[in-house]
């Protein structure tokens, strides 16, 4: 009886037994001896699509920057050619000079060929002329120029666009003719500094910094120095020392300067509150492991950031925070480990002075199944299946920090329990072929399309750098540009590979 | 036969005999070569991201995520490569992130241990301040961050336990609060 089992067990697996490799297709010599739509790669004719987008990351005594590359139509040996040198010149102005001192340099933005792909860069520099060396991969950035000197308001700089290569732009600091200084306090309660000095710093309501952000002294007192004039909806920002792990991020309005003369109090100076309680999953059963925040405003109006906590065994856990600034101010998030049945949590939580015991149960994390089959259809066995939140399921909902990995069974299906959010699931590369990602909005459990592993095709190209240098040990990594189902596009990472000595990389993708 | 004849003889069978093609072979049989040593993999820090150790960011939940990569280099290609993701180890020493780099049978592994921060979701990096973000890369087993030894069979038909080895990367994160202008 056993041998039966076995015998139909083999005839089950098939051509999968020994897990089924791709058909080479012959080689070819030229996409002319392709069929018409095809190119010729090192292991055959194929198509990869014509909206390709590399994005090579380089490493110089610069800095690390990336440049994007839109491929064209791919085919065996591209040449990717990089800028000699990735940078933005920055001049930081003040008046009719260079600005001579200690500045730092911030650039945020995005890829301007690679949709949800954010890009930073940062430095501090000192040379006396004024212009600055930022390694800043292309992209579009805001940039901003924050003076060491706190008596200098930073300057910004917005849709600042970054080519491949040398670019440059110039930031203006205001002049000394044309900054306010001002005085203020900051307290905890009337008469009472913080225990641990707060940060200070005038934002404008865009989020703009019109000032520098520094650390009040011990009583409190703190000046700040900005533009001539504050805009409407400019706030004076509190943020908690370091330490206070407690504290929140109070704001005031400041539309008028005659605001500093009286003391800002955070009315946070209160005794802290302990919220206890246990955790339990959707049957009932305590969940370990999970991360707990209470987010929120708090006493005084300030919104702080606690946790996380973490759930042990019994699903118990403990946490201090300042009580709440009015019912229903702070909600409790509960982040249970990947792979547990529970999910994830959000609800307010009421926190009044005497603190909060309680348990809170989780939804039911959705279970997300699916299957992956070989081109010929047969089931893919053992494959990995990894999914990562990269957006919201829809407005409103929290994205989850963390994903989940499966595998496939004999038969070729995989169950993984996710949490509400837009996931890029790639199943891993299995044998000779390339790993299948996809982006999926998942709002409940159910099952995924089925896929079906297709043949690879390994792009090939040379790096190199303008003057013919080698590029080496380059980061190469290829995107596609995705509609999603709500109109908005965002690039799906395909693969990726590091370049070697010689300048070479090779990266397997999925034909189309 | 003659004197002479026997004397020729026995000449020709000693420069045969001193060719050598007749000596003894060696009577012992060269054992296998113990395994080869485990090497440590290595986290290329000429291409992290973000590529400065320190980072500067806002915490408005309209912030662009924050993505960390981490590409690793391990000489021994058939190793597999665990990495696990912390926020604050000094704080909370749980990982945020564990999970496994693919193979491609290349020193230079095909993708980079990742971590990718949303603002909008609760967590200790929208707390202003600062922050510590830390790769731990391995190519043994972790228990909490600590690889384990791997079992391998010597030569002799014994068990012996080879080194693996983590690495780590750090990134000092300074938060600060409001919306991405």
């Amino acid at each position: 009886m056993r041998r039966v089992v076995a015998v139909a067990a083999l005839a089950f697996a098939g051509c999968n037994l020994f897990g089924e490799t791709p058909t080479t297709s012959a080689p070819c010599n030229g996409d002319s001896s392709c069929p018409s739509g095809q190119s010729c790669f090192v292991d055959g004719c194929g198509r990869l699509g014509d909206d390709l987008i590399a994005e090579v990351t380089t490493s110089a005594p610069t800095g690390v920057t990336a440049v994007d590359i839109p491929l064209g139509r791919p085919h065996s040996g591209l040449n990717l050619v990089l800028p000699a040198q990735q940078l933005l010149q920055v001049t930081s102005r003040r008046g009719a000079n260079g600005y001579p001192a200690q500045r730092q340099l911030f650039a945020s933005g995005t890829s301007s060929l690679l949709p949800g792909v954010g890009r930073y860069a940062q430095a501090t520099d000192g040379t006396v002329s004024g212009v600055s060396p930022l390694a800043v991969s292309t992209g579009i950035y805001t940039l901003q120029v924050s003076p060491l000197d706190v008596t200098v308001p930073p300057a910004i700089l917005r849709s600042v666009a970054v080519d491949a290569g040398l670019n440059t732009a110039t930031v203006t600091l205001l002049p000394a003719s044309d900054v306010t200084t001002v005085a203020g306090l900051v307290l905890a309660a009337p008469g009472a500094p913080e225990a641990i000095p707060p940060g200070v710093q005038l934002v404008a309501a865009d989020g703009t910094s019109l000032s520098a952000l520094i650390t009040a002294n011990g009583s409190g007192a703190f000046q700040l120095s900005f533009g001539t004039a504050l805009p409407a909806g400019a706030v004076l920002q509190v943020t908690p020392g370091t330490g206070n792990l407690l504290g929140g991020t109070a704001t005031f309005p400041v539309d008028d300067a005659g605001r500093f003369t009286q003391p800002f109090v955070v009315g946070d100076g209160v005794p802290a509150v302990t919220v206890q309680g246990t955790l339990l999953g959707p049957d009932g059963n305590p969940v370990a492991g999970a991360s707990i925040f209470l987010q929120g405003l708090v006493v005084g109006g300030a919104v702080a950031t606690v946790g996380p906590a973490r759930t042990s065994d019994a699903g118990t856990f403990s946490l201090q925070t300042l009580p709440q600034a009015d019912a229903g101010t702070l909600v409790l998030s509960a982040i249970p480990p990947p792979g547990s049945a529970a999910g994830f949590l959000t609800t307010p939580a009421d926190v009044p002075p005497q603190g909060l015991v309680g348990s809170w149960m989780c939804p039911a994390r959705p279970l997300v199944q699916g299957s992956v089959a070989y081109p010929d259809g047969g089931p893919a066995v053992g494959v990995g299946v990894r999914a990562d939140p990269v957006g919201p399921a829809g407005p409103g909902i929290p994205q989850p920090p963390a994903g989940a990995d499966g595998v496939t069974d004999q038969t070729g299906q995989f169950a993984v329990r996710l949490d509400p959010a837009l996931y890029r699931l790639e199943v891993q590369a299995q044998g000779g072929y390339p790993a299948l990602p996809g982006f999926f909005r998942i709002q409940g459990g159910g099952m995924l399309p089925d896929a079906a592993l297709v043949v690879g095709r390994t792009l090939t190209a040379n790096l190199r750098r303008d003057g013919g240098t080698v590029v080496d040990q380059a980061l190469v990594r290829i995107y596609r540009p995705v509609i999603l189902d709500d109109g908005t596009t965002r690039a799906l990472l395909l693969g990726e590979a590091v370049s070697n000595s010689s300048g070479e990389v090779g990266i397997l993708l999925p034909t189309r | 036969m003659s004197g002479g004849t026997l004397l020729r003889s026995g000449l020709a069978l000693t420069v045969a005999l001193g060719a050598g093609c007749l000596l003894p072979q060696e009577d012992h049989i060269l054992e296998d070569l113990p395994p080869e040593m485990n090497q440590p993999p290595r986290i290329l820090e000429n291409l992290l991201q973000p590529a400065g150790r320190f980072v500067s960011v806002r915490n408005g939940a309209d912030c662009p995520n924050l993505t960390f990569l981490a590409p690793v280099s391990d000489p021994d290609v058939g190793d597999t490569i665990i990495y696990n993701f912390y926020i604050d180890p000094d704080i909370d020493p749980a990982f945020v992130k564990q999970s496994q780099l693919g193979n491609n049978g290349q020193a230079d592994r095909p993708d980079p241990a990742t971590l990718e921060v949303s603002f909008a979701t609760p967590g200790p990096l929208q707390r202003p301040g600062e922050h510590v973000v830390e790769v731990l890369v391995s190519d043994g087993t972790l228990v909490n961050r600590d690889p384990q030894p791997r079992p391998v069979r010597l030569p002799d038909g014994g068990i012996g336990f080879d080194t693996t080895y983590a690495v780590t990367y750090a990134w000092v994160v300074t938060v600060s609060a409001g919306g991405c202008p």
